[in-house]
C-alpha cells in the first residue's frame, strides 16, 4: 500500500497546485521563451536597421544634389 | 527548434540523474508473460525518476519548442513500392489467414502446439503494431479481408460495371469508429477474460466470422470507408503506424516524414477517443489482472456473483469483464480530468473540442503500454514460430526441419527487458507531451494559456507513466 502511495505521489504533487489554480513557474517559462527571441534575433531583422543607417547619411555630391533638387533623387539612387 | 540550445545546467543535471536512476535496474524487474514474478522493483523510485524526466521535458518544450513542428506532414519520397511487392504482401496475408483457419480447425487442440494460437495472440496482436511503427501501415497490404473485398469489387466491376460502380450504402456517419471499438473490446475480452481463449478451433471460427463480417461491410459500404472506421484491427494498426517515419503515399511511393507527424492529421471521428482509451485500458487490465491487488480482491467479487447463483466460470468471467470495463473507464476518466483542467485555462474552446484536439496525444502512450507489457511475450512466444512453421497442426510433422526448435528463454536478460519497458514508457509519454505542446501552440494565441494548458497535460502524462510503472511492478506479485 505504501509503495502504491509513493508510486502515485508524483501525480498528487503535480495535481494539487493545479487544482488550486496555481501554475508554479509559469511566468519563468514564458519569460524564458520570450528571452530566446531577444537573444537570437532573426538575421533579416538585424540587417534592416543597418540599411536605414547608411541611407540617413548623405554626403558629397549626393548631399549637394539632394539640397539643390526640387525633387530628391529616387530612393534607389541614394 | 528543440535541439538548438543546450538545456540549462540544473535541468540537465536532473534529467541526467533521472535517466541514470531509471536505467540502473539494481532491483529492477522484467514484466512479461514469462517470468514476471521473479524480480521486484522499487517502483516508487522509478515513478519519481520518470516524473522528473517528464517535468524536464515539459520545461524544455515550453522554452525551446516555440513554433508548431508536427502539424504538417512534410514527406520526402524515397522509392516507388513495386506493385509486385504489394501483391506479394496481400498473398502472404491471405496465406497466413488460411493457415490460421486450417491449423485451428484441423490441428491438435493444444494451445502451444497449434500455429493459430501463437500467430493470433503473439504475432498478429503484438507483433503487427511493432511492425507498423517500424515500417508504416503494413496491415493495409496484408489484411486478408481487405484483399478479398478489393478482389470482389474488381471482379464485380468487370462483370457488372453499373451495379458495382458505387457502394450500395453510405457508411453511417453516426456510427463513427464505434464498430472498431466494439471489435477491440471483443478481442480483448477474448484474450483476457474468456476461459477458453486458447482453444484453436474457437479462434479459427471467430477469425472466420470476423472475416465474413468485414467482407460484408466492405461490400456494402465500400472498402476504404469500412477499413478506416469499422475494421478494428485495420483501424488499430493504422493508428499506431502514424507514429512511424515511413508512409506509403497515394501514388505508391514510400515516403519519409518526421516521426509523430502523422498523428496531428488523425481524423477524430465519433468513438476515436474511446478507441484509444480502449487500447490503453485493455493493456492496463492485463497488467492489473496479473498483479497482487486484483488477485487478492477478485475472489471476493467472484464469490458475490457465485452467491447470486452463477457457476464459478461465468462468475469469474463476469468479474474480469467488470475489471476490463473499469480499466477502460479509468483511463477515459484520467484523460477527461486532464481535459477539464485544460478547459479551465481558457474558455475559447469547449471540452468536446479540446477532447478531440488532444486525442492524438494518447496514441504514443497506447503504443508504449502495449510495448512495455507485451515486449517479453512477443520475444519469447514469437520464437515458437520456429517449430510451428514446421509443424503448424501440432501433429508431429517436420516440414522445414525446424520441428525440434525450442524457445530460448535466455535470449534476453531481465535487465534488458526492463530497459526496453522503461524506455518505451518514457519515450511514449514524452512523445505525447511533445504532441500536446505542438497542438497547444496552434490553438492558443496567448503563450501563457498555452503553457498553462500543458501543465494539465503534463499531469495526465505523469499519471499514466506512474500508473504504468506501478502496473508493471505489480505483475506476478
Amino acid at each position: 500500500m505504501l509503495t502504491t502511495f509513493l508510486c502515485l505521489l508524483p501525480v498528487l504533487v503535480l495535481a494539487l497546485p493545479l487544482l488550486a489554480r496555481r501554475y508554479p513557474g509559469e511566468r519563468v517559462l514564458v519569460a524564458l521563451r520570450a528571452e530566446e527571441h531577444v537573444r537570437w534575433p532573426h538575421p533579416r531583422t538585424s540587417m534592416a536597421p543597418r540599411r536605414a543607417f547608411t541611407v540617413a547619411i548623405a554626403s558629397g555630391g549626393l548631399l549637394l544634389g539632394c539640397g539643390l533638387a526640387v525633387r530628391p533623387p529616387p530612393f534607389a539612387a541614394r | 527548434m528543440i535541439a538548438r540550445r543546450r538545456l540549462p545546467p540544473p535541468s540537465l543535471l536532473f534529467s541526467g540523474l533521472a535517466t541514470i536512476a531509471l536505467l540502473f535496474p539494481a532491483q529492477a524487474v522484467a514484466h512479461g508473460i514469462v517470468g514476471k514474478a521473479d524480480l521486484p522493483i522499487p517502483v516508487w523510485l522509478f515513478s519519481w525518476a520518470a516524473a522528473i524526466v517528464l517535468v524536464v521535458s515539459f520545461v524544455a518544450l515550453s522554452t525551446l519548442w516555440r513554433n508548431p513542428q508536427l502539424q504538417e506532414q512534410r514527406r520526402r519520397r524515397v522509392v516507388r513500392i513495386p506493385a509486385l511487392l504489394e501483391s506479394a504482401a496481400s498473398a502472404l496475408g491471405l496465406g497466413l489467414f488460411a493457415l490460421v483457419l486450417y491449423s485451428g480447425f484441423a490441428g491438435a487442440q493444444v494451445a502451444n502446439a497449434n500455429f493459430s494460437v501463437t500467430f493470433v495472440y503473439a504475432i498478429f496482436w503484438v507483433g503487427l503494431p511493432v511492425l507498423s511503427v517500424l515500417l508504416g501501415d503494413v496491415f493495409r497490404a496484408l489484411s486478408p479481408w481487405r484483399t478479398c473485398a478489393r478482389l470482389l469489387w474488381w471482379a464485380g466491376r468487370r462483370i457488372a460495371p453499373r451495379r458495382f460502380a458505387e457502394p450500395r450504402l453510405d457508411y453511417p456517419s453516426w456510427l463513427g469508429m464505434w464498430p472498431a471499438v466494439a471489435g477491440l473490446v471483443g478481442f480483448a475480452w477474448l484474450e483476457l477474460v474468456y476461459v477458453n481463449r486458447d482453444r484453436p478451433s474457437l479462434l479459427a471460427a471467430l477469425s472466420l466470422g470476423y472475416f465474413l463480417a468485414m467482407l460484408a461491410g466492405m461490400l456494402a459500404c465500400g472498402v476504404e470507408p469500412w477499413s478506416e472506421r469499422a475494421d478494428a484491427f485495420g483501424v488499430y494498426f493504422n493508428l499506431v503506424s502514424r507514429l512511424s517515419a515511413l508512409i506509403r503515399d497515394e501514388q505508391g511511393y514510400l515516403c519519409l516524414r518526421r516521426p509523430l507527424s502523422g498523428l496531428p492529421s488523425l481524423p477524430v471521428r465519433r468513438g476515436t477517443v474511446a478507441l484509444i482509451c480502449t487500447i490503453i485500458g485493455t493493456t492496463t487490465f492485463d497488467g492489473l489482472s496479473n498483479g497482487g491487488i486484483w488477485r487478492n480482491n477478485e475472489p471476493s467479487l467472484q464469490n458475490l456473483f457465485a452467491d447470486l447463483g452463477l457457476h464459478p466460470t461465468p462468475a469469474y468471467e463476469l468479474t474480469a469483464s467488470l475489471g476490463l470495463v473499469l480499466c477502460i473507464c479509468l483511463i477515459a476518466a484520467v484523460y477527461r480530468l486532464g481535459i477539464l483542467g485544460v478547459h479551465s485555462v481558457s474558455r475559447d474552446y469547449d471540452t468536446g473540442q479540446l477532447t478531440r484536439a488532444f486525442a492524438h496525444t494518447l496514441v504514443p502512450i497506447a503504443f508504449a503500454y502495449v510495448l512495455a507489457h507485451y515486449f517479453s511475450f512477443l520475444l519469447y512466444q514469437g520464437q515458437a514460430l520456429g517449430y510451428l512453421i514446421s509443424d503448424p497442426l501440432g501433429n508431429g510433422s517436420d516440414l522445414f526441419g525446424t520441428g525440434g526448435y525450442q524457445i530460448n528463454y535466455q535470449v534476453i536478460s531481465y535487465a534488458a527487458i526492463w530497459y526496453v519497458q522503461v524506455a518505451a514508457l518514457i519515450a511514449g509519454h514524452v512523445s505525447g507531451l511533445a504532441l500536446a505542446h505542438d497542438r497547444a501552440l496552434v490553438i492558443y494565441r496567448d503563450p501563457l494559456q498555452a503553457v498553462r494548458s500543458q501543465y494539465w497535460m503534463l499531469a495526465v502524462m505523469v499519471a499514466f507513466t506512474s500508473f504504468g510503472l506501478w502496473l508493471l511492478s505489480g505483475v506476478g506479485t
